[in-house]
């Protein structure tokens, strides 16, 4: 008997024929016909031919004496029956459910449990997606190809590290059922049942036209259909061998890419289904080498050819039946220095520092050089900043007393000021900004002579000002100038001095990124 | 900026705004030790910070230079601050044997006193003085005269004399210093009606001292 060849057509909506399953999602039928009911010789279903367009008369017969009881089955929709197994066993793998039936649904939800770190995971077919990850467990979510309706068993493969040996892979293997309704023809008032590797699917009564529809569930791993018609006191028996579409296998790279050519390791998982003989790995452009082999698991070592930017896999049969394909990603090592780093979002604030040197002039020997160094805090969407201030002045007279000689006394002081900066226009690079603040002016007074002993003392002044500025931004700086009115005063029982009067400066300030 | 604020605020705690001035100080007499029947020069070397005001805004400079000086019981030196605080003057033979303190005292009140920094030892005196002949004389004019000590310390007597007008007044009470026994002096006589009158000298050694011949001293 040859097996019925129910192997998947190019397009699931085409209709077989006589001899050719179809698994067509939506109720889309299928027929294999027996148009006539006359006692066969063979009463056992006529196998179906592999060419799917001429079906042989007779499908399943009952005999003689009962007539044709099934006149002709079709089969409408998908079918599955899943079987889960698991091989290895750190890190543990789950699937749940543990097999299903394929449909636009279907779904499972893989847990790895005991992984190190660097878990890798790859699969014969679908999309496998991590989801949820803990202390001790990663989740994946597996849904398979949409057109995916034959019944397939699915191959899961999970290690961790970039260089695993087959003893460090955990496979997983899920049995996905593919689901159809058999449209069967038969005597009429015929009670049907459709055994399918064990399950029983049935019984169900042929109409008065001796039609009826069964719908069947068909796992990987089934062989042959086993159709029961009974009318009366007489049953017959006809088995339907069933020849399923070869599961694909599952190739996975490890690590995904080839950084500047370097080997990488191919595993090929072979499921169980797989009836041809022999397995082999191609490649163009790489040196295959066959690493380990154990059973129906094999690790290749995948070499790319100096030069090359992809290299095409093939897994296959020794007779050539392509099983698998994957391509391997030659990259190039990349220098850290030399990837840019993705740019930072702006900090809600701003650090501005900057610095200032002039002089001021407040009348008599109030005047002197200054400099200072600001540093600034602000929100960055409001144009006020307010500054810290941390400055030096000096100022110094010298005067002829009478006939004792000539009297020195020089001024430092270190100003501490707090300002707010009002940034008031910005028209291009321009900046015009406003300063009020004030602080104290903490510092040294020193008087010295051509008479007496010279002396140091501690001075603490004041000092309020408003200030003008003017700048214009140039790249990350903003060079400005600035003329303050400043009212201050520092006195002891030795000095009185106004340290302030018109302070002019010109200085340079940027943000911190 | 804390550390900043917790100097200014120490700054302030500690009295920032000024500094006391220092009291003055002696720093040296020079010559530490003479005999009480010398005279001559001394030297006392003061170190101080006057009482000064600046005012920056007006470029004004005001120093209160007053000063007192005293060795021992005699004031010495000018009123005023002088020469960097050295300052000389002439000491006659008025202290007797004995350790005198040297002070000084400030404008503002500021005082230093060095201790037994100055020692008089005691002296050779003359036995006795003679005065040449005073012609008559107009009061209130000065006039000079020459003084002649006798015997005393070999090369001649170098110290000062007391001198007095009994009957009417003369300046000045202490003489210049002798040299190698004589000293032409330069005195006035000051009179309330005119008379004669003679014109005496005497010295701390407590020797006979000296009487001139009589003068007359018309207004």
């Amino acid at each position: 008997m040859r097996p019925s060849p129910l192997s998947a057509l190019p397009t699931p909506k085409a209709i077989v024929r006589s001899s050719q399953v179809v698994w067509a999602p939506n109720a889309e039928t299928t027929r294999i016909d027996r148009p006539s009911l006359a006692p066969a010789a063979d009463p056992v279903v006529a196998p179906p031919s592999r060419d799917g367009g001429h079906a042989p008369s007779s499908l399943l017969g009952l005999g003689r004496d009962c007539g044709a009881i099934i006149r002709s089955i079709r089969v409408v929709s998908a079918f599955v029956l899943a079987v889960a197994s698991s091989a290895r066993a750190a890190p543990v793998v789950e699937a749940e459910p543990s097999r299903l039936v394929l449909g636009p649904r279907a779904r499972a939800e893989i847990t790895v449990r005991n992984a190190e770190a660097g878990l890798h995971a790859a699969v014969s077919m679908g999309t496998l997606t991590e989801t949820t990850s803990g202390e001790d467990f990663t989740r994946y979510l597996w849904t398979p190809s949409l057109e995916a309706r034959a019944p397939t068993l699915v191959l899961f493969a999970f290690w961790t590290g970039e260089s695993p040996t087959l003893a460090d892979v955990t496979v997983l293997a899920l049995p996905c059922a593919g689901r159809t309704e058999l449209a069967i023809e038969t005597e009429p008032s015929a009670q049907v049942t459709v055994e399918v590797a064990g399950a029983r699917f049935g019984p169900r009564r042929a109409d008065r036209q001796g039609r009826l529809k069964l719908p069947v569930e068909v796992g990987p791993h089934a062989h042959e259909a086993r159709v029961i018609a009974e009318l009366a006191d007489q049953s017959k028996i006809r088995v339907i061998p069933l020849s399923l579409p070869p599961s694909p296998w599952l190739l996975g790279l490890a690590p995904d890419s080839s950084v500047d050519g370097a080997p990488v390791h191919a595993l090929v998982l072979v499921p169980d289904t797989e009836e041809s003989a022999g397995t082999e790995l191609m490649a163009e452009g790489a040196k295959i080498e066959r690493e380990q082999e154990s059973g129906r698991r094999f690790l290749f070592r995948v070499s790319p050819e100096p030069g090359r930017s992809t290299v095409p896999l093939l897994a296959r049969t020794l007779d050539g039946s392509v099983r698998a394909q994957k391509t391997l990603e030659v990259v190039r090592a990349v220098s850290p220095s030399v990837a840019p780093a993705p740019p930072l979002p702006p900090p809600p604030q701003r650090w501005v520092l900057g610095g200032a040197i002039g002089g001021y002039v407040g009348g008599g020997s109030n005047a002197g050089p200054q400099a200072a160094f600001v540093v600034g805090y602000g929100p960055r969407n409001v144009p006020v900043v307010l500054e810290l201030e941390l400055g030096v002045r000096s100022q110094s007279m010298s005067t002829q007393v009478g006939t004792l000689g000539i009297q020195d006394s020089s001024l430092l002081l270190f100003p501490i000021e707090l300002a707010v900066r009002w940034e008031a226009v910005s028209v291009g690079t321009f900046r015009l900004g406003m300063r009020v603040g004030g602080g104290v002016l903490p510092g040294s007074h020193h008087l010295s002579s051509t008479f007496d002993a010279p002396l140091s003392e501690a001075v603490l002044g004041w000092e309020v000002f408003a200030a003008v500025q003017a700048g214009l931004r140039v790249g990350p700086v903003e060079p400005y100038i600035e003329v303050r009115p400043a009212l201050s005063k520092v006195s002891t029982d030795h000095l009185e001095a106004r340290p302030g009067g018109g302070v002019f400066s010109v200085g340079v300030r940027g943000e911190l990124r | 900026m804390t550390r900043v604020l917790r100097l200014v605020v120490a700054l302030c705690l500690a009295g920032c705004t000024g500094a006391t001035l220092p009291p003055p100080t002696v720093v040296s007499v020079s010559p530490a030790q003479r005999p009480a029947s010398s005279s001559g020069p001394v030297t006392v070397t003061v170190d101080a910070v006057l009482p000064t005001f600046v005012d920056h805004s007006a470029q004004a400079v005001s120093v209160d230079d007053r000063l007192t000086l005293s060795i021992g019981p005699r004031t010495f030196g000018p009123s005023r601050w002088a020469d960097a605080g050295v300052i000389t003057d002439f000491l006659p033979s008025v202290l007797p044997q004995g350790s005198y303190d040297v002070t000084v005292e400030l404008a503002d009140g500021r005082l230093a006193t060095a201790t037994d920094v100055f020692r008089v030892s005691p002296g050779t005196w003359p036995v006795g003085y003679t005065i040449d002949t005073i012609p008559d004389q107009h009061s209130g004019v000065p006039f000079g005269v020459t003084l002649r000590a006798q015997g005393g310390q070999d090369g001649g007597y170098i110290g000062t004399v007391n001198l007095s007008v009994p009957g009417a007044t003369v300046s000045p009470g202490i003489s210049g210093p002798f040299v190698a026994g004589v000293r032409v002096e330069v005195i006035t006589v000051t009179v309330s009606r005119p008379a004669s009158h003679q014109l005496v000298v005497s010295d701390l050694g407590g020797g006979p001292g000296g009487t001139s011949l009589f003068f007359y001293v018309d207004r």
